[in-house]
Formats: C-alpha cells, sequence, structure tokens
C-alpha cells in the first residue's frame, strides 16, 4: 500500500546553510498543522509496505526515522516481556530491576516518540512489528542481560552507521540525543555483566571508537528477532 | 557554518580578557573564559579548511587532550580505589586513543593539530580526594557527551561525522560507568532531568546553553513537541533521561576552559 501523497524527496547532497535556514523555520512537525503541509509539499517516500515486508529507503530521512522506528520498536518490545515476566523480581536484584524498568520506559519514549515525529512530519511510520524473542529465557539473568547487551551495543553501532544518511540536521541531532542514551544503557548493561566494562568485548576498536554498522547489517543482525521482512535501499 | 565562524573569530582575539579568568582559578563555571580559549588561532586549524571541519576537529581533540590529561591526573593521586581502577584505565586510555585518531585524522586531511601537553591542564580542587575526583569525571563526561554532540550537524564531511559519532556514543559509555559509581538507585547511568541534585561545581554541565537549540537537560520539547503531553504513560524524569541535550561550542568552553592553564602549541607530544 502506498501512503504518499507526494513523491519528491528531500534535496541531496551536503546541508547547505539555506537548506538549514529552512528547516529552522519549519521545524519538526509532530502534529502542527502547518507544518505538516510544508513538508509534504517536499517530501513524502518513507517506510512502505509491500505484500514482502517493509522497505526502508534510506535516500529519504523518513525511511532513516522508520529504520530507527523499527529497532526501538525492537528494544521496546524486549524490555516490555522483561519487566512483564512473572519471574523478573526473582531473577534480578532491585538495583537490577530499577534499571531495566529505565531501559523498558526509555525504548518505549524513543519508539512513541519516532512514530509521533514520522506522523507530525506527515510521513508514514512502518506498522507494528511483530517481534520473537523464543531465544531469550526472561527467568534467566544471563540469558536476558546478554540479549539486552546485544540489542543496546546494535543500537549504538546503527545510530553510529545511519548518522551519514541523514540529510535534515534537526534530525541528525535528535537522533544524537538518543543514541548517547542508547549508549549509556549499552554500557550499564554490560557493567552488570562484568564489573569496570563499559562494552562487550569487539565492540570499541583500539583507536577508542564505537562501531557504526551499515543498516543492512543491523537489520541482518536483528532479523532473528523480528518477523517481518524489512529491506534496506540506498544505502 | 556562519555561526562556527563567529565563535571562531571570537575565540582569535580574547587571549588578554583568557588570561585574566584564569586568574581566578580552575573550577567549572560559566564564566567569562566562555570565548577564550586559542585552540583555533588564526593560521592553524581553521584557516587552512574551507568547511569549518577542521575546526570543530581541534575543538574535539581540545576536550579529549583535557580528559586524558584529566583521567592520568587522577590516576597518579593513588586515590583511585583498586576495585574501580581499571574502569578508569580504560577510560584513560580511550581519551589517549581519541587524541591520537584526531590528531591522524587531521594530519591525513592536511590540517594541523593543536598541541597540548598533559601539563596545559589544571585541576586544582578536585584532585585531593575519591569523590572529587569522581565528581569532575562526570561533569567531564558528560560535558563531552553533550559538546559532540552539539557539532553533529555542523559536520559537513560524512566520514568525519560517523568518526565523531563513533567517539560521542564511548564519551556516553563513559559518561553512565562513572555515573553508576555514586548513583541513586545503584546503577542508573543517565541523566534524569538536569539533575537537580547535582554536587555544586558540575551543575553547570547539565544547565542551557545559548540559544534556542541548547536546552538544558531538563528539556521535555523534542521537535517542537512537548512529550509530556504528546505521549502518555511516562514520567517527566523518564522522558528526559530518553534524551541527552547538545551543547553549543562557547558554554562548553566555558566549562572547560578554567581548566586550560597552559598554552597550546609550545610543548611536544607525550
Amino acid at each position: 500500500m502506498s501512503q504518499s501523497l507526494t513523491d519528491r524527496p528531500l534535496p541531496a547532497g551536503p546541508a547547505s546553510a539555506s537548506r538549514r535556514d529552512f528547516f529552522k523555520r519549519v521545524g519538526f512537525g509532530l502534529g502542527v498543522a502547518t507544518l505538516a503541509s510544508t513538508v509534504a509539499a517536499c517530501d513524502s517516500t518513507d517506510g512502505e509496505m509491500t505484500d514482502d515486508g517493509v522497505v526502508l529507503d534510506f535516500s529519504n530521512d523518513f525511511g532513516v526515522l522508520n529504520y530507527a522506528y523499527a529497532l526501538e520498536q525492537l528494544e521496546a518490545a524486549f524490555y516490555a516481556t522483561v519487566v512483564g515476566s512473572a519471574s523478573f523480581s526473582s531473577t534480578f536484584t532491585s538495583d537490577e530491576q530499577s534499571v531495566l524498568q529505565d531501559l523498558a520506559a526509555h525504548e518505549a519514549i524513543h519508539r512513541d516518540f519516532f512514530r509521533a515525529a514520522i506522523l507530525g512530519a506527515n510521513g508514514t511510520p512502518i506498522p507494528g512489528l511483530t517481534t520473537n524473542f523464543d531465544a531469550v529465557d526472561f527467568g534467566d539473568r544471563a540469558s536476558v542481560l546478554g540479549t539486552a547487551q546485544v540489542f543496546e551495543d546494535l543500537g549504538v553501532s546503527a545510530y553510529n552507521g545511519a548518522g551519514r544518511y541523514i540529510q535534515n540536521p534537526t534530525y541528525l541531532t535528535l537522533a544524537g540525543k538518543i543514541v548517547s542514551v542508547e549508549a549509556r544503557h549499552a554500557s550499564v548493561v554490560a557493567g552488570l555483566l562484568e564489573d569496570n566494562a563499559i562494552a562487550a568485548d569487539g565492540q570499541i576498536n583500539s583507536s577508542g571508537l564505537d562501531k557504526a554498522t551499515p543498516p543492512g547489517m543491523v537489520l541482518s543482525a536483528a532479523s532473528a528477532f523480528i518477523e517481518d521482512e524489512i529491506e534496506v535501499r540506498n544505502a | 557554518m556562519t555561526q562556527l565562524f563567529e565563535d571562531l573569530s571570537g575565540l582569535a582575539d580574547a587571549t588578554t580578557s583568557r588570561r585574566a579568568a584564569l586568574r581566578k582559578g580552575a573550577g567549572i563555571g560559566l564564566a567569562a573564559a566562555a570565548a577564550s580559549i586559542p585552540f583555533l588561532k588564526p593560521g592553524r586549524a581553521y584557516a587552512q579548511s574551507t568547511d569549518g571541519d577542521f575546526g570543530i576537529l581541534n575543538y574535539a581533540l581540545t576536550l579529549e587532550y583535557l580528559e586524558r590529561s584529566f583521567y592520568r591526573q587522577a590516576l597518579a593521586t593513588g586515590f583511585i580505589p583498586g576495585d574501580v581502577t581499571p574502569l578508569f584505565q580504560t577510560i584513560e586510555n580511550d581519551e589517549a586513543q581519541h587524541v591520537l585518531f584526531l590528531r591522524s585524522a587531521i594530519n591525513g586531511a592536511g590540517g594541523t593539530p593543536v598541541q597540548y601537553t598533559d601539563d596545559d591542564f589544571s585541576f586544582d580542587g578536585f584532585l585531593g580526594d575519591f569523590a572529587s575526583i569522581a565528581t569532575l569525571a562526570q561533569g567531564l563526561e558528560d560535558t563531552g557527551v553533550r559538546a559532540y554532540k552539539g557539532q553533529a550537524a555542523s559536520i559537513m564531511n560524512k566520514d568525519y561525522l560517523t568518526a565523531a559519532l563513533q567517539i560521542h556514543s564511548v564519551e556516553a559509555r563513559h559518561a553512565a560507568a562513572i555515573r553508576r559509581l555514586s548513583a541513586s538507585p545503584a546503577g542508573q547511568g543517565w541523566i534524569e532531568r538536569d539533575q537537580p541534585g547535582a554536587p555544586a561545581p558540575i551543575a553547570a554541565v547539565y544547565a542551557a546553553g545559548m540559544g534556542d537549540m541548547f536546552p538544558s537537560e531538563d528539556n521535555v520539547t523534542q521537535g517542537g513537541v512537548d512529550l509530556t503531553a504528546a505521549l502518555s504513560g511516562y514520567t517527566r524524569a523518564e522522558i528526559t533521561e530518553a534524551f541527552d541535550e547538545p551543547l553549543d561550542m562557547d558554554s562548553v568552553l566555558g566549562i572547560a576552559g578554567p581548566f586550560i592553564t597552559g598554552d597550546e602549541g609550545d610543548g611536544e607530544e607525550d
């Protein structure tokens, strides 16, 4: 199904001063009616559903935003299952429960934010994804925290890898506001798994840089936990 | 890039006021030293760049030198407990690698990296016990996260942007790990509101910067909409924790500047 009203992409190439000024004026919509019509005139295609699944077109900022929305859906669903498990309070210390409840809230906020942001800018959010956590033992501390570490490190590397595709500087800064929180999560989870650790082995390279992973590789890694087919184009 | 060049021109001729500000002593504060750091002298880094990226990279490099020096001086005090010494060593190593990486990136692109020695930074008042060390460590890491975030949208070259993001998230990992040392409840590595309980010396780290683009860490308006109204089911604290805020260069230098007590470019790399 096609939800696009128009089919004109955002201007390509590096951000120019005039474009930045434009976005400064336009802002970043979230349901502001006048903005919605303005943005719609400039942009449209985004994550769309086909018979085969979800397509994320990275030549368009909505494709990148929907990519982030997909990953936040995955994380939010995972932590909702963690904190909703009957064995939650018996599996984790009170401090760990506090951390995991915070992570559940933060990821759900990120998920809801991206959906609202895409709608507010007159884009079309991808549908709710179907997740599958059969591989996780929610009554086992190591299984839950190990999975959390995978998701958080994957999220950090995904945002780091996607930043270069974001054309609108406002969206880029917003992604930055979220990725550092994902990195805080990743650090805390690493520290719960091993004293003094801030990352899984190999996550930070010898130059002190976190990973930046291309979207296709991220989605390949995430596909073990997502039933829907997700295809990335132009990245 | 207009704002950046305004920032840079403000830096270039402010050496005198910088020295006056620094005489007041080290400490975090939005002091008059804000626009007085000489790391971007005319004829050095940014003058060779047509797009301003070298200026941003040298700004980042200066902050990495500062952090590296801080962790080296902190480790040398002997006040860091043995059980968390490996964490401080890990962070010191990361910051040292960031210095080398940024120097290499700037050199490789034909720019001139700034050069500081560990002795060019003074942390008097923050090295007398472990609590003070941990407090400043948290303040510097959270400042670093805000500083990188504040420049992301100004970096033109996509490879530099990616590298900056890769450093930015490592700084956030550091920030969370340091924060966990004294967090309550234990283990929380995120910034709740603008951290009203922050120790006085680092309270300014969480405050608003200059202009509408740089609100305090208590900000709940993202993309122009108040999320406390637009989303339901979350507390204000949770919403503020879920987003870290960027900070502008002048405000960052207001925080970091008082610790820079030596001159750039007058020593050998160490």
